[in-house]
C-alpha cells in the first residue's frame, strides 16, 4: 500500500487540506486579476489627481470605485467560471466529497481573495486618510458594505448563472451585462426605488441618501438567494456536466 | 474542399448550435427593453421616440450596444483556439495535412461569422419594426450599414484578441480584462482625468465612422481642447473615418497574425 497517499487521501481530504488545496488550484491567475482591477483604477487615480479641479477629493472617489466597481466585476467573472470547467466532472460526481461542496468552497476562495484585497485596500485608505477625503464617504466600519454588497451579489449572480448555463461564457456574459447595464443606466436607475434597491454601485454612482443602507442590505441578500438558489441546481448531476465540449 | 474553408464552415455550423451564443447576444438587449418599458413614460429615451430619421434613428439607438455587443463578441471567442488544446485535438489535427494557418484563419472566420449572426437577426428585426413604424424602408439599408461598419469591425478586433489573449493568461482572466478594455473605452469621455481613447481614431466605439458616415450625435470625433493624446483625434472627416475603419482592422490583422505565431510555438 501506498502510505504516503494513504495518508494524504484516507479517510478523506481533510477539511483543512481541502481548502489549502483549492487555494493552491486556484492558480496565480485568478489570485492576479483583483490586484489587475485594482491596479488599474489606482493608477488612474493618481494620474488623475495630477490634473483635476480638486485632486484630492475626485481621486478619493476613484479609490472608492474601485471598492465598489472594479473588485465586484473580478468576484463575478471568477464565480461564473466555476461550473463547467472541469475535465473530469464525471469524475468528481463518484468521489466522497460532493463536488457542489467543491465548487462552493471554490467560490468562497475566489470572493475571499476579493475580501482580502479590498480589506487590504480599504485599511490603506482609512490609515493614509484617503479615505476620509471624499466627503460622502461612509464611516469606515459600516463603509466595508461598499465593496461586500456588489461582491456578493455579483459573485451569486455568477454561480446562479453557471449552474442554469453549464456555460462559463454565458455566466461571464450575464455579469458583465448586468454590472456594465448598471454603470450604464446608472442615472435612470435612480428614479425607481426598486431599482435604487437593487442599484449595484448606490455609494459611489448616487443613490437617496436614506435609501443606502436598505441597498446594502438588499444585495445582499440577493447574493445570498442566488447563492442558494446556484447551490440547489446543483444538486443534479446534468446541471455539472461540461458544456466546454460544445 | 480546402483546409480553410472546411474549418470556417464547421466553426460557423458547431457555433450557431450553442445556446451560448444566442443568450449572451439576448442579455444586453432584453436589459435595453427593461430600461426602455422603464422610461418610455419619463422621457430619457424620448429622442428616441420622437425621431423620424432612419439613418440617425439606426445608429443612435443601436449605438447603446456598441460597447456591451464588443465584450460579448469577446467573451464567447475566448474559448475558441485553447479550446483544441483543452479537449486534446490539437495535436491530433497538427498531424492532418492542412495547412496550419488555413486553419487557424479558418476557425477565426468561421466563429466571427456565427457570432455575427444573432446581432445581425436583431438589426434586421429591429430595423423591419422602425420601417413599419415610420413607414421608411431606408431603414433597412442603414441598419445593414451601420452593423458593417460599426459592429463587423469590432467583432473582427474582439475575436482576434480572443484568439491572443487567452493564450497568454487564463480564459477567466481574459474576460475580465476586456470587459475593462471596452468600459475603458466606451465609458471614459475625452476630458476625463486620463489619457482616453475616446473620441480618437483608435476608438473602440468607432465615433469617427459613426460621426462621419452616419452623423450620430453621440459619437464625439476630432481635437479637444487641453486633451491628452489630442495628436490621434484629426478633424472628422471621410478620409479620417476610413482611417480608423482601416486602423480597427488593420489591429486585429496584426492580433490574429500574433495569435497564429504563439499558437505554433505553444503547440510544438
Amino acid at each position: 500500500m501506498n502510505h504516503r497517499a494513504g495518508r494524504c487521501y484516507s479517510p478523506g481530504m481533510r477539511p483543512l487540506s481541502l481548502w489549502r488545496h483549492e487555494v493552491r488550484r486556484a492558480g496565480w491567475a485568478a489570485l492576479l486579476a483583483p490586484p489587475i482591477a485594482a491596479g488599474i483604477v489606482v493608477v488612474v487615480a493618481v494620474d488623475g489627481a495630477a490634473r483635476l479641479g480638486q485632486p484630492s477629493r475626485d481621486t478619493a472617489h476613484l479609490l472608492q470605485s474601485l471598492l465598489e466597481i472594479a473588485l465586484p466585476l473580478a468576484a463575478g467573472v471568477g464565480a461564473a467560471s466555476l461550473v463547467g470547467v472541469d475535465p473530469a466532472v464525471e469524475l468528481h460526481l463518484t468521489l466522497p466529497t460532493a463536488y457542489r461542496a467543491t465548487i462552493l468552497r471554490r467560490l468562497v476562495v475566489t470572493a475571499g481573495w476579493v475580501a482580502v484585497i479590498a480589506l487590504t485596500a480599504a485599511a490603506v485608505m482609512v490609515a493614509s486618510g484617503w479615505w476620509h477625503r471624499w466627503p460622502a464617504a461612509h464611516p469606515p466600519l459600516a463603509g466595508q458594505l461598499t465593496w461586500l454588497a456588489p461582491t456578493l451579489c455579483l459573485a451569486g449572480l455568477g454561480l446562479l448563472a453557471g449552474a442554469v448555463s453549464g456555460s462559463p461564457a454565458t455566466a461571464t456574459s450575464a455579469v458583465a451585462a448586468l454590472w456594465f447595464f448598471d454603470l450604464a443606466a446608472g442615472g435612470l436607475l435612480q428614479e425607481h426605488r426598486w431599482s435604487r434597491l437593487l442599484y449595484l454601485f448606490a455609494t459611489t454612482r448616487g443613490t437617496v441618501e436614506a435609501d443606502w443602507t436598505a441597498n446594502r442590505l438588499t444585495l445582499l441578500a440577493a447574493g445570498a438567494a442566488m447563492t442558494t438558489a446556484g447551490w440547489l441546481l446543483l444538486r443534479r448531476p446534468s446541471r455539472l456536466l461540461t458544456k466546454e465540449a460544445e | 474542399m480546402t483546409a480553410f474553408a472546411a474549418t470556417a464552415r464547421y466553426e460557423l455550423r458547431m457555433q450557431l448550435h450553442k445556446p451560448a451564443i444566442w443568450i449572451t447576444t439576448a442579455i444586453p438587449f432584453g436589459l435595453f427593453a427593461v430600461l426602455a418599458l422603464m422610461e418610455t413614460q419619463r422621457g430619457g429615451l424620448e429622442r428616441l421616440t420622437q425621431d423620424t430619421n432612419a439613418k440617425l434613428w439606426m445608429v443612435e439607438a443601436m449605438g447603446w450596444f456598441t460597447a456591451p455587443l464588443a465584450m460579448v463578441f469577446g467573451m464567447v471567442l475566448a474559448d475558441r483556439l485553447v479550446r483544441d488544446r483543452k479537449l486534446g485535438v490539437a495535436a491530433l489535427l497538427d498531424v492532418t495535412p492542412t495547412n496550419r494557418s488555413a486553419r487557424l484563419a479558418g476557425k477565426y472566420l468561421g466563429t466571427c461569422a456565427a457570432t455575427a449572426i444573432p446581432p445581425a437577426l436583431i438589426y434586421l428585426v429591429v430595423a423591419v419594426a422602425f420601417a413599419v413604424w415610420r413607414d421608411k424602408p431606408s431603414a433597412l439599408l442603414w441598419g445593414a450599414a451601420t452593423f458593417a461598419v460599426v459592429v463587423l469591425p469590432l467583432l473582427l478586433l474582439a475575436g482576434a484578441l480572443a484568439f491572443l489573449g487567452p493564450q497568454l493568461m487564463p480564459t477567466p482572466l481574459f474576460r475580465v480584462l476586456v470587459v475593462g478594455l471596452w468600459f475603458y473605452a466606451g465609458a471614459t469621455e475625452v476630458d476625463s482625468e486620463f489619457p482616453s481613447p475616446a473620441a480618437t481614431v483608435l476608438s473602440l466605439t468607432l465615433d469617427y465612422p459613426q460621426k462621419v458616415f452616419f452623423g450620430s450625435t453621440d459619437a464625439t470625433a476630432g481635437p479637444f481642447q487641453g486633451a491628452a493624446l489630442n495628436f490621434l483625434r484629426p478633424q472628422p472627416t471621410t478620409a479620417t473615418a476610413l482611417l480608423a475603419l482601416a486602423l480597427i482592422l488593420g489591429l486585429a490583422a496584426a492580433i490574429v497574425v500574433a495569435a497564429r505565431a504563439l499558437n505554433a510555438r505553444t503547440s510544438e
